[in-house]
């Protein structure tokens, strides 16, 4: 997955509470990615799975399989879905 | 077109069934499960999931069930639960791009009803657990029929088929069974919520004795003698021989089934097929009306009603369908004052279930027969 740890984290929260209030699923999913990506280049990989699963879990609600596909991959080869 | 005058003397006397079964909340809750919940019933239409994705929560007697249009298209009917703490899934209807997603901890089913993931279920960011087995945690579902645009379900899985269910009706409709239909759509939909027991709603819709004086206004044209009555195995009702199709200012009119036998060109029936979907057919148009037991003494009813030709749905034809749906709407208003009132009645402690007319009373008496032998199968007592 790409890392994208430039993003500023107030931005990041604000487009999450943007999303989760319009009830934006695409939104959510792809702005739980940038997070899980922010917290993976971090080095805090509980707090990237965790926002990995959040990401995969508004992928399938907004019915975008080729965004949750990947997600889905990289919840697997961490060992977090089967 | 069979005819079945008199029937009623030529059938088994029926007792009545007594006040208790019309009024009290215990013997209403063992109703529900006993007979609703081992019968094939009406839940739905199957408009109200139209394409994929579409989801819409039904009540059946406060049990909570899912219409699901699943992405491929397939009628589904599953219980509107979650298999994780029982959370109910879907509170109202809305068309899903993706999966059906729990409000409360997000565990997520697709369409066809596999659990596809269980967030955080083994820890923050673990989404399995050793004991959390996804392959036998899918969405429960119902066994599901559909016929003539309604969608019914069995319970308890182990009714006979709805093939064999609905058989001397789809035989008696043959006419009409087969062909598509198609639903009128918001203005041809209603709702009337009604102060009875269920049971009088089926009573009243099976016979034709009230009507010159419940519905004066039949009477110019759709006098008591143009009626017969309907006996069947699973349904009663009544037909007309004098139906009249609305005509718009300009002489126009709806569009009627192709190839249909003459005696439908002034012919109509009304049935009840049991327990809970009352059923017209009409050259030109069909309707259903659902009923829904919210409790002893109250009753939903949901109204549709489908046109034989898609050019019904046209705009030049919204006079019609509005006059028909409103007409229609007023039927079943003016059955509001009676209904409701046979349930007051109900509560009279001389009232022992009054008496059946051979002749008039023939189909109602039929409805206690086999709702009789119904309870008699599952140990309920209704005198």
């Amino acid at each position: 997955m790409a890392i994208e740890a430039s993003i500023d984290p107030t931005a990041l929260d604000n487009r999450l509470q943007r999303a989760a209030s319009c009830g934006d699923a695409r939104d959510l999913a792809l702005a739980y990615r940038l997070a899980a990506d922010r917290a993976d280049h971090a080095g805090r990989t509980d707090e990237a799975g965790f926002f990995l699963t959040h990401a995969y879990v508004w992928a399938l609600v907004a019915g975008e399989t080729p965004l949750a596909e990947p997600l889905a991959r990289a919840l697997r080869h961490q060992g977090r879905l089967d | 077109m069979a005819v079945a005058l008199e029937v009623g003397r030529e059938t088994a006397p029926v007792t009545p069934l007594g006040n208790r079964a019309y009024t009290d909340p215990a013997f209403f809750r063992a109703e529900l499960d006993r007979l609703w919940g081992k019968s094939w019933v009406c839940l739905g239409f199957a408009h109200e999931v139209p394409e994929p994705g579409h989801v819409h929560p039904v009540s059946l007697g406060g049990k909570p069930l899912l219409l699901v249009r699943d992405h491929a298209g397939t009628l589904r009917v599953f219980w509107n639960v979650c298999r994780h703490r029982g959370m109910q899934l879907v509170s109202a209807p809305e068309r899903l791009a993706g999966v059906i997603r729990c409000p409360y901890h997000s565990w997520c089913y697709a369409l066809e009803g596999a659990l596809k993931v269980t967030p955080h279920v083994g820890g923050p960011g673990l989404n399995i657990d050793p004991a959390i087995d996804r392959a036998v945690l899918g969405l429960v579902p119902v066994r599901t029929a559909e016929w003539l645009g309604c969608v019914f379900v069995d319970l308890s899985g182990a009714a006979p088929s709805f093939a064999e269910h609905v058989a001397p009706l789809a035989r008696r409709w043959a006419d009409f069974a087969d062909r598509p239909l198609h639903a009128g759509g918001t203005d041809c939909s209603f709702a009337l919520e009604v102060g009875t027991n269920w049971k009088l709603a089926v009573e009243n819709y099976c016979e034709s004795y009230h009507l010159p004086w419940v519905h004066p206004g039949l009477n110019s044209y759709s006098r008591l003698e143009d009626h017969y009555t309907i006996i069947e195995a699973g349904f009663a009702g009544q037909g007309t021989l004098a139906y009249r199709p609305l005509l718009a200012a300009d002489g126009g009119r709806l569009p009627a089934f192709t190839g249909l036998p003459e005696t439908w060109t002034e012919g109509a029936e009304y049935v009840a097929l049991y327990p809970n979907l009352l059923l017209g057919v009409h050259k030109d148009h069909t309707f259903a009306l659902r009923l829904e037991p919210l409790a002893a003494d109250r009753t939903r009813e949901h109204v549709a009603i489908w046109f034989a030709d898609p050019a019904a749905l046209q705009p030049q034809h919204a006079g019609l369908r509005q006059r028909l749906a409103a007409l229609w709407r007023e039927v079943f208003e003016e059955d509001i004052g009676v209904v409701e009132g046979m349930q007051q009645g109900r509560h009279a402690d001389a009232f022992d279930g009054g008496v059946f007319s051979p002749v008039m009373d023939a189909a109602t008496a039929a409805f206690h027969g086999w709702i009789t032998k119904r309870y008699r199968e599952t140990g309920l007592h209704g005198d």
